[in-house]
């Protein structure tokens, strides 16, 4: 009945794109050879493949592949800690109110209608333009504070249930601290749908920090990101395509391998 | 009610039946016979390899298992049938009722709609006349409001009345055998009793093999029981003269756990 | 004259609330003293479950009365330490009630740690007398639950309550999943334990075998409401509700009771059986000779 063995192709490539990922992260621009803020004018929007400049040069004669390096930097850092801050609030609260009396689901009820009436990017824009100085804490804050609902919705509905679980019950009726009962009986029960969520909630965080930057409202003036780069190259769209090619197809890339990765872990996990 | 009495062949004859897993022998060699209107009953506790001989005989096993041996169902030989053919002979000729009928209804068809499929599939009635078939089946299984029940989706029947409407769909071919495995065994007790005999009384058409690991069960509505351990028949013989003087040591200790105690008569 | 262990007066419990409201229990007194062993007695959705989920504390009742040691019984968490300890439970489902990913070991030691029993190597010792009392033997310790048996995995669930040092152990079904054989193992092992530990048991079944065997009362429910209360003596040799009759028979001789045509009929047909039909399975229950554990 078993099917035969395949070669896990998928696999193979997650976990390629994961180390490049990770190489990236420890070494920057420095894999193109190039520092990505240093500027050429005598090199202004060279095509790709000249003079040592894979990806090309931009209006100010920068190295593309450097700055998308270094914006694949930036984009992962404020992905990764924007979710991990939406992963513990929204956990927490989740577990809390899903042990609780009806109180706190009432209030868990209140902020799924509030996050689906308002939108969290909506507010995300308004919260950063309100505070005015962008930098890294106050985008990943942001972005956390204001998309923790989705873990602590599907921990809620999950969580519901798994407190009925007998062993659960077993383990309430010892009277152990709740902090144990979580982290012992609950979470276990919950890491499937977690881990997906938090590859889906990373892709999302991608694409909205990008929004943002695209924005002007995300990263600091002239740092290189992919919204920032998508965003000075609209000028050039149809004389230097590669300006506004290279940061979308990087984007698309990240986020069909964080989407093929949540799929595969969905599988998995049934 | 004896097949031996006339000349019609038995419902179900079986001999030599062998199944395996890659090389480990599970059934070594299994020989039964069911007449009309017999009701036998295999008993034995799990994995003593009373479930895959019955599934053995409507050919169900997975491709993991393989077996061998004849099986007549009215004197043709049904093990030498093709897919195709015995697909025919599933559901028509062969009746199945399964111990939990919530997992093997589909839960998004009507009650009503499972069996007209499979009265349409197997007996060539038109629309109309396949609906009416299954209302009159769902009432003789009494199942609650004429009409009501065959819209009923099974989620909305309770566990008897989901069990009741398992064993209308096995019957409404007419079957020449019926296989039901645990047919009560996640049911209440006094719901159990409802089920034995509405299931004696209803299958007394057709052959009926009752497969159990409840003696007590299987003793209220068998007319023979066939004790089965580690792939084999241990003990065969009327239900009567089996409870009151059993002469395997394994019956003895099936009827020393089985609830009602060591005595039934 | 001191009160009795646990005091269970007028006990209601709803599901639900306004127009939803279910009444899943319609009041229940009991009262239970150590060493005695009562058995409830119902179908799947009787209530019964209910009843014995709030004596654990795990259902907040609509109205009545709890006492244990004559103090009200307050839900779970509510309880202090002491008092939550007193009463431990034992679930139906084997494969469901021990956390998959933990060992034997740690399972059984848990309740030691929470309680704050002795230091490592002292709990290590209850652990192996608690498994030893159970009869689980030594080295199934560093399993988990998927490489045990169900019987073993139920005894696993009764060292962990035990661990507790409960004076009250509730049995919701706890035999009812495993087979036949195992049931008897384990429903012995529950015998035994009552009587050395003096331990107080709420056991919830349907199977009037092992009622009879362990309980010294027994209180069927049906629909929410108590059909029949008493001793076990009394009740299960004359029942007065037909339920209670019908269980029996179920129990006793299904063969006997299914040769009744008037009752067989009534059966088929899923109706409430008359007295009339039920005389047949009185004569059954009289026959007394079946009742007992032919051993």
């Amino acid at each position: 009945m078993r099917a035969p063995r395949r070669i896990p192709v998928l696999a193979l490539v997650l976990t390629l794109v994961g180390i490049a990922c990770l190489v990236i992260m420890v070494f920057g621009d420095a894999l193109s050879g190039h520092d990505h803020r240093a500027m050429n004018l005598d090199r202004r929007l060279a095509p790709p493949l000249t003079d040592g400049h894979l990806l090309g040069t931009d209006e100010l004669g920068r190295d593309v592949l450097a700055r998308l390096l270094t914006g694949l930097r930036w984009s992962v850092a404020t992905a990764l800690s924007a979710t991990f801050i939406a992963f513990m609030i929204g956990t927490t609260f989740g577990l809390v109110a899903a042990r609780g009396q009806s109180a706190l689901g009432g209030v868990m009820r209140l902020l799924t209608t509030f996050t689906q009436a308002f939108p969290p990017f909506v507010l995300a824009v308004t919260v950063i333009a309100v505070m005015g100085d962008a930098g890294f804490f106050s985008i990943v804050l942001t972005l956390g504070l204001v998309t923790w609902p989705v873990f602590s919705r599907v921990v809620y509905a999950e969580a519901r249930s798994l407190f009925e679980r007998e062993h659960v019950l077993a383990a309430e009726m010892t009277g152990m601290p709740a902090i144990r009962l979580f982290v012992r009986h609950v979470l276990p029960g919950l890491v499937p749908s977690l881990s997906v969520l938090v590859v889906f909630h990373f892709a999302d965080m991608i694409v909205a920090e990008s929004a943002l930057s695209f924005l002007g409202i995300g990263a600091p003036l002239g740092a290189a990101t992919w919204g920032a780069m998508l965003s000075e190259s609209r000028g050039y769209m149809l004389s230097a395509p590669w300006l506004t090619l290279s940061p979308a197809l990087a984007m698309v890339a990240i986020i069909v391998c964080a989407h093929a990765l949540g799929q595969h872990l969905r599988n998995a996990s049934r | 009610m004896n097949a031996a009495a006339t000349s019609m062949p038995p419902s179900l004859a079986v001999a030599g039946l062998r199944i395996s897993a890659g090389g480990k022998v599970l059934v070594p060699g299994l020989s039964l016979t069911i007449g009309r209107g017999e009701i036998v009953g295999m008993v034995g506790a799990s994995g003593s390899g009373k479930t895959i001989s019955a599934f053995s005989l409507a050919r169900l096993l997975p491709d993991t298992l393989t077996q061998s041996g004849e099986i007549s169902l009215e004197g043709e030989r049904i093990d030498r049938l093709s897919e195709s053919e015995m697909r025919k002979v599933r559901g028509g000729r062969i009746g199945m009722v399964f111990q939990d009928p919530l997992s093997s209804f589909n839960p998004l068809r009507t009650v009503g709609s499972i069996l007209v499929e499979s009265i349409c599939r197997h007996q060539r009635l038109p629309a109309r006349q396949a609906r009416e078939l299954a209302i009159d089946t769902l009432a003789t299984m009494r199942l609650p409001g004429r009409k009501a029940s065959v819209d009923a989706y099974p989620h909305m029947l309770s566990g008897g009345q989901r069990q009741r409407a398992m064993i209308g769909l096995a019957l409404v071919n007419r079957p020449a055998l019926i296989i039901a495995d645990e047919p009560t065994t996640a049911l209440d007790p006094t719901i159990q009793l409802q089920i034995l005999a509405l299931l004696r009384h209803q299958a007394s058409s057709a052959a009926c093999l009752f497969i159990t690991h409840d003696i007590g069960a299987a003793s209220a509505i068998c007319d023979r029981l066939a004790v089965m351990n580690e792939g084999e028949i241990v003990e065969e013989g009327p239900t009567d003269r089996l409870l009151a003087s059993p002469t395997h040591p394994f019956t003895r200790e099936l009827l020393s756990h089985a609830p009602g105690g060591a005595r039934f008569r | 004259m001191s009160s009795p262990l646990l005091q269970i007066r007028d006990l209601v419990i709803d599901y639900g609330k306004g127009a939803d409201r279910f009444r899943a229990l319609h009041g229940c007194s009991f009262d239970l003293e150590p060493g005695q062993v009562m058995a409830v007695v119902g179908e799947s959705g009787s209530g019964k479950s209910s009843l014995v989920r709030a004596v654990a504390g795990l259902v907040a009742p609509a109205s009545g009365e709890m006492l244990l040691d004559g103090q009200v019984l307050p839900p779970l968490r509510q309880r202090p330490p002491h008092t939550r300890r007193m009463i431990q439970m034992v679930f139906q489902d084997p494969g469901a009630s021990l956390n998959p990913l933990h060992r034997v070991q740690a399972i059984i030691e848990e309740p030691l740690r929470v309680t704050g029993y002795g230091d490592a190597a002292g709990r290590k010792r209850r652990v192996a007398e608690l498994m030893d009392m159970t009869q689980l033997s030594a080295d199934l310790a560093t399993r988990r639950p998927r490489e045990l048996s169900g019987g073993q995995k139920q005894r696993v669930a009764i060292a962990r309550a035990l661990a507790m040092e409960p004076r009250i152990l509730i049995a919701d079904e706890a035999l009812s999943a495993l087979d036949f054989t195992t049931q008897d193992h384990v429903s012995r092992l529950l015998s035994d334990l009552r009587r050395d530990l003096n331990l107080a048991m709420l056991f919830v079944s349907h199977d009037m075998r092992s009622v009879r065997r362990m309980a010294d009362d027994v209180c069927v429910i049906e629909k929410g409401h108590v059909v029949e209360q008493g001793a076990v003596s009394d009740v299960l040799y004359n029942p007065k509700s037909a339920y209670t009759r019908l269980l029996l028979a179920a129990a006793l001789n299904p063969r006997a009771a299914l040769s009744d045509p008037r009752l067989a009929e009534a059966l088929e047909n899923g109706e409430a059986v008359s007295e009339d039909a039920l005389k047949g399975v009185m004569d059954i229950i009289r026959g007394g000779a079946l009742m007992g554990d032919a051993r």
